[in-house]
């Protein structure tokens, strides 16, 4: 049996508020110019699919 | 005036129509157009002028994936490996880990993954303390996380891929030793988070999880402290093109609700804008075969992880000349797809596989919207 989380309307509008204020900080760079190990709050380059921030 | 007769072809963004078939534009605030103007604008003109940022194409890193061990205390009804990791028992060697990692160049990244690779944990000090010149990666289920590795982690600048597949799911799919995977997991973002480590997470996405991937999203951004979100789509058996009219649903839900600045900390989303504005650094879907190579548990080569099993995959390098594909409108951006995908569902890699392609038709459509949302909250800084 599956059990997601399923959120209610009024709960999905509370956690994309706690989102977009958790991400408020807009980036003027897109892209790093560092490998993606460096921890940074921009995304890296690296053509692959695992998350590297 | 042309009226725009085919609306199911047409993707709308913003005030822009663009036709997957025939690359036409047009703009929907001027509806009164000669044909011959929309005749000449083909959307890579758009994307170039209008949408891309100052941006230097960056040299793709070298990354080379390396399969710790196949042995894995979990076992996942629907790990891309099959769930008996733990009869499996292969483990790279030292040695042979030196003699694939020697031939890198230097500030490559070194990616560790399994299996389980913290099983082997004393085998990543070993590889890391003899290559500093490297970067480093982690693919991970996070049980094993203790407060030394944690610190480790981040000392050496470790970006960590932890592996969430949602609430409830995962407790019942992916099987640990003590049936508490969603502990194990709470427990690792904390000691990693206490420890100041990058964390991402990596969701598998199944038939069953594909209608709650728009709330799997709002959970792991809302609940977790992380960085950046990987979903994969596709390498588990069950999905059929169906289902891809839901998870299309979903991710457009998500780029819709949402800022440029949170959708670029979501992998595929990111991939894909930089793919539409000549911003990805390879010229192919990914780096597999290319700049991205795995190393089995017994040293052997292969094109990418998801080719771990399929001894014909392997070698140096990989052209994309005899793909089938290259009259495709998206060719451009997603040149053939995953190889993994290919191989799986049509048999080889370089033939195309409906379920890749309408996927990456998906792709092509959010990725369209995350860039013009950059371009958007760019200019108003």
């Amino acid at each position: 049996m599956e059990s997601f989380k399923v959120y209610s309307n009024s709960e999905r509008k509370e956690k994309r508020e706690n989102i977009l204020s958790k991400y408020s900080r807009v980036v003027k760079t897109v892209l790093c110019d560092t490998p993606c190990s460096t921890p940074c709050d921009t995304p890296c380059s690296t053509p692959c699919d695992t998350p590297c921030g | 005036m042309v009226k725009l007769r085919y609306l199911k072809e047409w993707v709308y963004v913003n005030n822009y129509a663009f036709n997957l078939e025939t690359k036409k534009l047009i703009n929907l605030k001027n509806l009164d157009f000669d044909q011959s103007v929309i005749d000449s604008v083909v959307f890579k003109d758009l994307v170039n002028s209008d949408l891309s940022i100052n941006y230097q194409k960056k040299t793709a890193n070298q990354i080379l994936a390396l399969e710790i061990t196949e042995e894995c205390n979990y076992r996942c009804s629907y790990c891309f490996e099959g769930n008996n990791c733990q009869i499996k028992k292969g483990s790279l060697d030292f040695q042979t880990a030196c003699f694939v990692i020697d031939k890198l160049p230097d500030g490559s990244q070194l990616r560790f993954f399994g299996g389980e690779p913290l099983l082997k944990f004393q085998l990543i000090k070993d590889l890391v303390k003899k290559y500093p010149q490297h970067s480093y990666s982690l693919v991970t289920n996070g049980s094993l996380i203790t407060r030394d590795i944690a610190q480790f982690l981040s000392e050496n600048k470790f970006s960590i891929g932890l592996s969430y597949d949602g609430f409830g799911w995962q407790e019942k799919n992916r099987i640990s030793e003590n049936h508490a995977s969603q502990s194990e997991f709470e427990n690792a973002v904390k000691l990693l988070s206490d420890a100041k480590a990058y964390i991402g997470i990596s969701t598998v996405i199944t038939k069953e999880s594909i209608p709650h991937l728009y709330d799997i999203h709002l959970e792991v951004f809302d609940d977790y402290p992380i960085n950046g979100w990987a979903y994969l789509i596709g390498y588990t058996s069950d999905m059929t093109l169906k289902d891809l009219d839901v998870f299309r649903e979903n991710v457009l839900g998500i780029v819709n609700d949402f800022p440029a600045t949170h959708l670029l900390k979501i992998n595929d989303l990111r991939k894909w804008s930089m793919k539409i504005t000549g911003e990805w650094p390879i010229d192919r879907f990914c780096g597999a075969g290319a700049c991205y190579k795995a190393v089995t548990s017994y040293g052997e080569e292969r094109f990418c992880p998801f080719f771990l099993r399929e001894s014909s995959c392997y070698g140096p390098s990989i052209g994309l000349k005899e793909v089938d594909c290259k009259k495709c409108s998206i060719w451009n951006y997603c040149k053939g797809g995953c190889l993994a995908l290919n191989l799986f569902g049509s048999g080889s890699t370089f033939k195309s596989h409906p379920f890749s392609c309408k996927k990456n038709h998906i792709y092509f459509e959010a990725g369209l919207k995350t860039r013009i949302k950059v371009k958007e909250e760019l200019e108003n800084i």
